[in-house]
């Protein structure tokens, strides 16, 4: 275990310095700072604007991240023979593929944090910075269309963006309000998808190049996303046929390899929670905000998940010759 | 050394000369850009389908900026061409990939049915809304279904349906089943219609969006406007149909049951309203660009009572309070909402006008222009026979052939002046 | 830290073999379709042997040298022994335990060739993370690192100077510092001097060397014979894929002198003119002669000459055969007719 951790840690410290990481994180930070303006736009729901594309920006630059830096590092210590040193020492390999694992994860969910605050510091600065709200604050009113000057605008939107800030942080352990209500729900379920995308990113990096695995770790998102889509498509075409029987030559050879897809790709699309922050059933509890209720048998499903391609990507890794 | 000094300024002219070519042809190519003038936006887009496989699981992200796209594609065809087709088909696309906007089914409609006058595509969009949304929430969609089917399309029982649909979802607010039941009488058109409109402008008051809402507000006065004048020619079938003659002013109407005791909103409180609640939102106040040619509160309406808002940051979720407060029960001639009053138009009086825009009530401004129109028609048709007859007409008799006119519209009658051949009216000298 | 016998040891009364492989073969059979440092390439049933029945025995306490021109297979069989590679056919042990046993493995310490390590890491960062891969407790690593970086000679800087910095000597060192962090009892060493100046590869004989005192076995590869004669107790030479020879030094090398060199200043032309004839080499600078004549009596002839006409000797260096003359002799021969009875007599 202290092996793992070690290996963990030391990979996110190579992690870290990896370029393309600050690239995509600047990015999606300032995707969520614009998701601000954009709302601007609509002429209506707009805090569903801030969230639809927060919420995106966390879980596809999580995605991003775990891609581009997750298939560089197994391809680095065998390119660099760092593997050499490593493989020679007392410890197993499948030792090896858990703490790369372990550390490409760490670094994915400390940017998943810092986007997750990021985006909360967004909402809870646009609450604080409506016109309503600041007028109140730096206004009293003495009598009907009287008022009094009680505070510097600029000093109050400085002051409401440390708050928000600190309100962020406060969001990633458990603090809420309306705004944000569940939303940390929805980012633990992105973190969870993210888990298995970035297993797969090391599977695939165990027996192939950084591109081809950049290629299968795509494929694999895509698939994943769209698996309940390609299993309708399978059935549509079994109904056409008139049942799965009367299927015949190409419709049969589809239909099966829809079936066969659809079963061993992850279906991310379980651990979807973006329309149940917007969209959901109103919370029993508190009716103004909408419920994310966690389906823990999806959260099981993901550990085994990740598991399980965890194991193959041992397998295959135990098996390897460095040359 | 001096070779490459040469070369350098060869390289350049070169990029100084190619580089500027082109940019002078792109700012060329902007320009025509510029000065086309239908608004020519790209909505070729693959079928809702596609969209939503290419989304991947981000469709709610798709949905969101095809929404913007679409305003913004409101915006420029209102102004251009007012083509509204391609608009409708982005509504359906966005609702496909995001069924859970109802703000988009509710505008959509709004947008493609009202402005575009394409109801059959916007009861479509909201047929879509309503069964996408659970029988128990969302009565916004239906309604909106029943003010197209009734107002629009005048099919009463096609807006029933959607009445009795609205009425039992578990949000609608109590006056829906009122409104619902005034389909019956045909003044049930005008309460849903207000209530329609005043949605859209708090909409679009909340959105800080002046276009918006001066075409809302447009909208609210004309409803108004035809809600006072189907009172007043109910009045005056009554006052014709009991003394048995014509009213000589407007005022003759006030004792007529139908102006007895009646309901209806008006404009100059929903403007007294909306800026006390915007005060007390602590939120800027109506903008003066869309408060022209209006009718606008008196000190009493500005002093009136209002009621608590914490429950709510918008406008929009002042809707429900404000038009109830809009309504007024009262007695006499009602308010004319353009800042004008309701005058009798002496010209149309006793008269049964096929035209639907010929009315015998209106507002002073429109009689007034209806005057002028009257003696741009009448001084033209002289102009006529002055060159068909080399002189003067001795009077308008030789012009018409008859008595043309006997009555101006703001009563009394035209002069005719032989001698100039100058037509006057007697009301309005200034014309 | 003590050697702890793993397990029961067959010769424990004799010297000890640490390192034992039988019939040791390794022969990369190329996929159809083979990704190769990014490239793809296709192969046709394409297979290459690169080591071929190889059999060796390491000795506890020695410095063995594994010799052999490049691509003769040194690599691989160290790779193999230090579960890199999958042998294809054969075995090997390391303390009579089969490869890939961790019990092992902490009692051996690797320096791969031509080492990249992470140089983001500082210095001790670097062996603090080798410390932790040997399990080696906190307090161990904290005693322990500073010791290393006087062991292998390293700067006072050293220790927080990202490895970045670091210049290629300097890396070498901490690749020798991280392979005896767990004080081994094997120290394998791949091409330990290649890429060195010779300032550098003397250090890290000198290493070798106190490696060796300190009771270690030394198990290296090298095509720098020049050292490894130096340095060896016993040398293996490998090629293409096959052992040549292995034994001791003065077994393999023939014990008689070969040639003699000969400079002198002051000779009479004459002189000069008789000695060129006999000379294997003749160089004649100025005053100085360089001759280099095949037999003993032809040297005692010239030296009988120098003192005759009264000119200086300058230097007389009697020439032993070289391990590098032996080796180029054994690499040009034909696979077939190998010196095999220097294994059978170290047996």
């Amino acid at each position: 275990m202290g092996k793992i951790l070690a290996i963990a840690l030391n990979t996110f410290k190579e992690a870290v310095r990896n370029k393309v990481l600050y690239f995509l994180l600047i990015f999606a930070l300032l995707i969520m700072g614009f998701s601000s303006v954009i709302s601007d736009l609509s002429i209506a729901a707009p805090e569903k604007m801030v969230i639809d594309l927060g919420l995106g920006a966390i879980d596809f630059f999580g995605f991003l991240i775990s891609v581009f830096v997750g298939i560089y590092l197994i391809y680095n210590e065998m390119e660099r023979k760092t593997i050499y040193t490593i493989v020679s020492k007392p410890i197993d390999r499948q030792q090896f593929i858990l703490g790369k694992y372990f550390g490409l994860l760490i670094t994915v969910y400390v940017n998943i944090a810092i986007m997750s605050i990021f985006f909360f510091t967004v909402l809870y600065f646009r609450e604080a910075t409506q016109p309503d709200v600041v007028t109140k604050a730096i206004f009293k009113e003495l009598g009907p269309g009287k008022f009094e000057s009680v505070g510097n605008y600029y000093v109050y939107h400085v002051q409401a963006f440390f708050i928000a800030a600190g309100k962020g942080i406060a969001t990633l352990f458990g603090y809420w309000e309306p705004i944000t209500h569940h939303l940390l729900r929805v980012v633990f379920m992105s973190a969870m998808s993210l888990a298995i995308i970035t297993a797969f990113a090391i599977l695939y990096s165990t027996f192939s190049t950084p591109t081809l695995s950049a290629v299968f770790t795509f494929l694999t998102f895509i698939i994943g996303n769209l698996c309940e889509d390609i299993l309708r498509y399978a059935d549509k075409l079994a109904q056409k046929a008139g049942g799965v029987a009367q299927l015949v030559g190409p419709d049969k050879m589809k239909y099966w390899f829809a079936m066969v897809a659809t079963h061993i790709t992850p279906n991310l699309a379980l651990l979807d929670k973006f329309s149940d922050a917007v969209h959901g059933p109103w919370d029993a509890k508190t009716p103004t905000i909408h419920s994310v209720p966690i389906d823990w048998v999806v959260v099981v499903y993901g550990i085994t998940y990740v598991a399980g391609v965890l194991s193959l990507a041992c397998l295959i890794f135990n098996r390897r010759n460095f040359k | 050394m001096r070779g490459s000094i040469i070369r350098t300024l060869i390289l350049w002219i070169f990029f100084l000369g190619f580089f500027g070519y082109a940019v002078s042809i792109q700012h060329e190519e902007l320009k025509k850009v510029r000065s086309n003038q239908p608004f020519e936006d790209n909505l070729r887009l693959p079928s809702s389908e596609v969209l939503k496989l290419t989304a991947l699981r981000y469709d709610m992200v798709a949905a969101d900026l095809l929404w913007i796209r679409s305003i913004q594609s409101f915006g420029g065809r209102g102004m251009t061409n007012r083509d509204w087709r391609p608009v409708y088909d982005l509504f359906d696309k966005i609702t496909d990939l995001d069924p859970g906007f109802e703000q988009c089914y509710t505008f959509g409609n709004m947008v493609i049915g009202d402005e575009g006058g394409r109801q059959k595509e916007g009861l479509g969009l909201i047929n879509k809304g309503m069964f996408q949304f659970s029988l128990l929430r969302q009565y916004r969609i239906p309604f909106e279904g029943m003010y197209v089917a009734n107002w629009q399309m005048k099919d009463v029982d096609k807006a029933r349906w959607y009445g009795r649909i609205a009425r039992k979802r578990a949000d609608s607010p109590d006056w829906v089943p009122r409104i619902v039941a005034y389909l019956e009488v045909q003044s049930g058109a005008y309460y849903i219609g207000f209530d329609r409109f005043l949605n859209n402008f708090l909409l679009a008051v909340d959105a800080n969006d002046i276009g918006l809402q001066s075409i809302a507000l447009n909208k609210l006065k004309e409803s108004v406007d035809k809600w006072n004048k189907s009172l007043l020619n109910k009045a005056l079938d009554e006052y014709t149909s009991s003394t048995g003659r014509l009213p000589s002013r407007i005022e003759d109407l006030a004792t007529m049951p139908a102006l007895k005791n009646y309901e209806v909103a008006e404009i100059s409180r929903l403007v007294a309203l909306c800026e006390r609640y915007l005060q007390k939102l602590s939120r800027p106040e109506l903008s003066d660009d869309i408060l022209t040619s209006i009718t606008l509160p008196t000190q009493a309406q500005m002093n009136a009572p209002i009621e608590d808002t914490t429950n709510t940051r918008n406008m929009l979720g002042l809707q429900n309070l404000i038009f109830r407060q809009c309504l007024v029960k009262r007695s006499g001639i009602p308010e004319e909402p353009n800042g004008s009053h309701y005058v009798l138009n002496g010209t149309l009086l006793g008269t049964k006008p096929t035209d639907e825009r010929l009315e015998v009530i209106a507002s002073e401004n429109g009689v007034r222009e209806y005057l002028q129109n009257l003696l741009y028609a009448f001084r033209a048709t002289i102009d006529k026979r002055k060159k068909e007859l080399g002189r003067t007409p001795e009077s308008l008799r030789e012009v018409f052939y008859c008595d043309p006119v006997t009555t101006e519209p703001f009563g009394g009658k035209f002069q005719y002046d032989p001698k100039t051949g100058n037509l006057r009216s007697t009301s309005a000298p200034d014309l | 830290m003590a050697f702890r016998a793993p397990g029961p040891c067959p010769q424990k009364t004799t010297i000890m073999i640490v390192i034992q492989t039988e019939k040791l073969s390794k022969i990369y059979s190329h996929d159809f379709i083979d990704v190769e440092y990014g490239r793809i390439k296709f192969n046709w049933f394409r297979r290459t042997v690169a080591l071929e029945n190889l059999d060796l025995e390491v000795k506890e306490g020695e410095i063995f040298g594994l010799l052999g021109p490049n691509g003769a297979g040194k690599s691989t069989t160290i790779k193999i022994l230090m579960g890199i590679l999958f042998a294809s056919s054969g075995s090997a042990k390391i303390m009579g335990r089969p490869l890939g046993d961790k019990s092992v493995k902490q009692q051996i310490g690797f320096l791969p060739e031509n080492p990249f390590f992470y140089d983001y890491l500082k210095g001790e960062e670097f062996l603090d993370y080798y410390g932790q891969l040997y399990g080696l407790p906190k307090s161990v690593r904290r005693k322990r690192i500073p010791e290393l970086f006087e062991t292998v000679g390293l700067p006072a800087h050293a220790p927080n100077l990202p490895l970045k910095g670091y210049s290629k000597g300097m890396l070498q060192r901490i690749g020798v510092a991280q392979a005896i962090i767990s004080d081994p009892k094997i120290v394998v060493l791949d091409e330990p001097q290649s890429g060195l100046d010779p300032l550098g590869r003397k250090e890290i004989r000198d290493i070798i060397l106190s490696l060796k005192e300190s009771g270690k076995t030394v198990f290296f590869s090298s095509h720098i014979l020049s050292d490894a004669e130096l340095i060896c107790d016993r040398v293996a030479i490998v090629n293409r894929g096959r052992l040549t020879a292995m034994g001791e030094l003065g077994h393999l090398l023939s014990p008689k002198v070969k040639e003699y060199e000969v400079i002198a200043s002051g000779l009479s032309k004459e002189t000069v003119e008789n000695v060129r004839r006999n000379a294997v080499k003749f160089i004649e600078r100025e005053n100085d002669v360089l001759v280099i004549l095949p037999e003993e009596s032809q040297a005692r002839e010239l030296l009988a000459k120098i003192v005759q006409e009264k000119a200086t000797l300058v230097s007389l260096t009697p020439r032993k055969e070289t391990l590098e003359e032996y080796f180029i002799r054994e690499v040009s021969k034909a696979p077939g007719e190998s010196k095999t009875a220097g294994v059978a007599g170290v047996r």
